[in-house]
């Protein structure tokens, strides 16, 4: 799925929403540096609400080994992250395996 | 004169690797309050199912969510969820005291029960994946105090070539 400047900035706000109302912090404190596990106190079990979260919303075909695969390589630390490789997920699905990111 | 011989064989069975994972119960909640399979990437229908029918199907669901997860760490690889299954059968003693928090939302808390632990469990896997990570079974053995529910997953190999215990011979 090719993906325009305003669909990254609609991920963007949809990870930025998700982790605000998951963590119960305000959105205006969070940033691209903010460390998921540290700051946010966050786990798998959050990214895979919001993996499924976009998978409904954007119909995605992208199975977790690929992705388990993927973080292998790739881990993500912080909300910048997270951003980047939903941005990935919906762009890309299961073809994210064989992206240089 | 030998006329017989029986022997008599044992195979052994050798842990492979170990993996632990714990979670909040009460995170599951709203998962098993939804009529629909709330993460169809991680969990089976017929996972939801079954916690859905036990009397703390939270606390069920959550043991199925760790198992998985600790099953994850135990192999180091990567793997599609729904390849490893678990059917968490609680103690008959056990089950769930809800209340209602400060958004008015039912949540278990667990309260007013001991700590209690399950005996080993089996973990059903699929085969391919018995295949891939090279073992031939697994079981689970979930610790909870009503709050926290703590999955450890054993994972097992047979020997290859059994080993033979005894000999019998008689004539």
């Amino acid at each position: 799925m090719d993906i325009n400047p305003e669909n990254k900035k609609a991920i963007r706000d949809l990870v930025y929403r998700f982790f605000s109302d998951e963590c119960d912090v305000d959105s205006a404190s969070l940033s691209d540096q903010t460390h998921i596990i540290e700051d946010l106190e966050g786990d798998s079990l959050m990214l895979l609400s919001l993996l499924e979260q976009v998978r409904k919303q954007y119909n995605l075909s992208i199975e977790l080994k690929t992705l388990g695969k993927h973080l292998m390589r790739k881990p993500v630390n912080t909300l910048g992250d997270v951003v980047s490789l939903t941005q990935a997920v919906v762009e890309h699905g299961d073809n994210i395996i064989n992206i240089s990111i | 004169m030998i006329t017989s011989l029986t022997y008599r064989y044992e195979t052994i069975r050798i842990r492979k690797g170990c993996g632990l994972d714990a979670e909040n119960i009460s995170r599951f909640d709203r998962f098993v309050c939804s009529p629909e399979n709330p993460l169809p990437m991680v969990f089976s229908d017929e996972e939801c199912a079954y916690a859905r029918g036990r009397i703390w199907p939270a606390l069920a669901l959550c043991a199925s969510f760790c198992c998985k997860e600790a099953f994850l760490k135990a192999v180091e690889r990567p793997f599609d969820l729904k390849q490893c299954r678990f059917f968490y059968r609680m103690p008959h003693a056990a089950g769930p005291v809800y209340q209602n928090n400060e958004d008015n939302k039912l949540q278990s808390v667990g309260a007013g029960h001991s700590p209690f632990r399950s005996n080993p469990q089996a973990v059903e896997v699929e085969e391919s994946l018995l295949n891939h990570v090279k073992i031939t079974s697994a079981c689970a053995e979930v610790f909870t105090d009503g709050s926290e529910c703590v999955v450890v997953v054993h994972l097992f190999s047979h020997d290859s070539e059994p080993v033979r215990k005894n000999a019998y011979a008689c004539g």
